[in-house]
């Protein structure tokens, strides 16, 4: 993916709420980068042409069900140092 | 004879009981008989506002379970689909307070450290090239959704016009949380709006009658938009790129 156009950069969320809850079930987060002189742009939105995209998307269940985890003693040792 | 000129007048009762409740329905506000756009727009929250409470709900929660599919590389449509795939990542973990558990990847986080399993040793996340593409993936949601509420005043509702919700802030807002609660009440019981209809109807319609709330809470479900689109300024799309190209998954690792 080399050629990236660091100048063209879009990014969008998208957060999806369970209305009884009031909780957020999903968020999609999408990161696009241009190429240079490949990638076809509206001023600053990237709307087509080639261009790097990338898809996050979590999803959010089981509130309040999830019990603690067991943490080995030597991994909590490291994490504790860790800064 | 006696049956045959029941009935019709069991069938008036029937019919007279329905058109009276629906005059309870229409009377008691907009709903599946009283669709008025100005009833909806009034319910609709703010996105900004409506992300806010997500956020504060959310934080209140003690444990829940989270999934994360990442999904990267070169596109060429409009829609940014992809043809050309580099990265295809699934995680799974459980968020307890602020630690989350990765058991398929032996990995334990915080929002701002994790330790991995790595040939026999629990070390840091980011000593090797899978823990690094996890460390810099497999963020909080929280701390994700606290990212966009930066920018939630930009944000618009993806299931309606942007032009209707922004008249009715404030009352929204107040409407919101109330039609919140009822449907928290709704859980234990049928639905809040239940209570209403008892006080003004106390009878033995109970047939016509639920049919009827049922509907009116499939209404509410449809009414209220779910999701939030929200653009990012060109910065934070930036710093989403480096964060991308610092994970190592584009290769050269």
């Amino acid at each position: 993916m080399s050629g990236a156009d660091k100048t063209l950069t879009n990014a969008f969320y998208e957060i999806e709420i369970d209305p009884e809850t009031q909780l957020p079930v999903r968020i999609k987060v999408t990161a696009l980068t241009g190429r240079k002189g490949q990638t076809r742009a509206k001023g600053k939105k990237i709307i087509g042409g080639q261009h790097a995209a990338f898809h996050f998307e979590w999803k959010l269940s089981d509130f309040g069900e999830v019990e603690k985890p067991e943490m080995p003693r030597e991994a909590s040792k490291v994490l504790a140092k860790l800064k | 004879m006696t049956s045959s000129r029941l009935r019709p007048r069991t069938l008036l009762a029937f019919t007279a009981l329905a058109v009276f409740a629906a005059g309870n329905v229409i009377q008691a506000g907009p709903g599946p008989l009283n669709p008025s756009p100005k009833g909806k727009s009034k319910k609709v929250p703010s996105p900004a506002k409506a992300l806010a409470q997500a956020y504060k709900n959310l934080s209140k929660q003690k444990s829940y379970s989270t999934s994360l599919s990442v999904e990267g590389g070169i596109s060429d449509t409009p829609d940014h689909e992809l043809s050309q795939v580099a990265v295809r990542e699934t995680y799974n973990g459980d968020i307890y307070r602020s630690l989350m558990s990765i058991p398929g990847k032996k990995t334990f986080k915080t929002p701002k450290k994790g330790v991995r399993y790595i040939s026999g040793y629990w070390r840091n996340v980011v000593s090797d090239r899978e823990g690094k593409m996890l460390d810099s993936f497999f963020r909080f949601p929280q701390d994700v959704l606290k990212q966009a509420m930066r920018h939630a005043k930009r944000g618009k509702w993806q299931d309606l016009a942007s032009s209707d919700e922004t008249g009715a802030d404030k009352k929204d807002s107040k409407k919101s949380k109330k039609s919140s609660k009822s449907k928290k009440k709704s859980d234990d019981d049928d639905y809040e709006l239940e209570g209403d209809s008892k006080k003004k109807r106390r009878g033995k319609t109970s047939v016509a009658k639920k049919g009827k709330k049922s509907k009116k809470t499939e209404e509410v479900d449809i009414d209220m938009p779910t999701t939030i689109l929200i653009e990012a300024p060109t910065k934070e799309a930036l710093n989403h790129y480096l964060t991308v190209e610092k994970s190592g998954c584009l290769g050269g690792g």
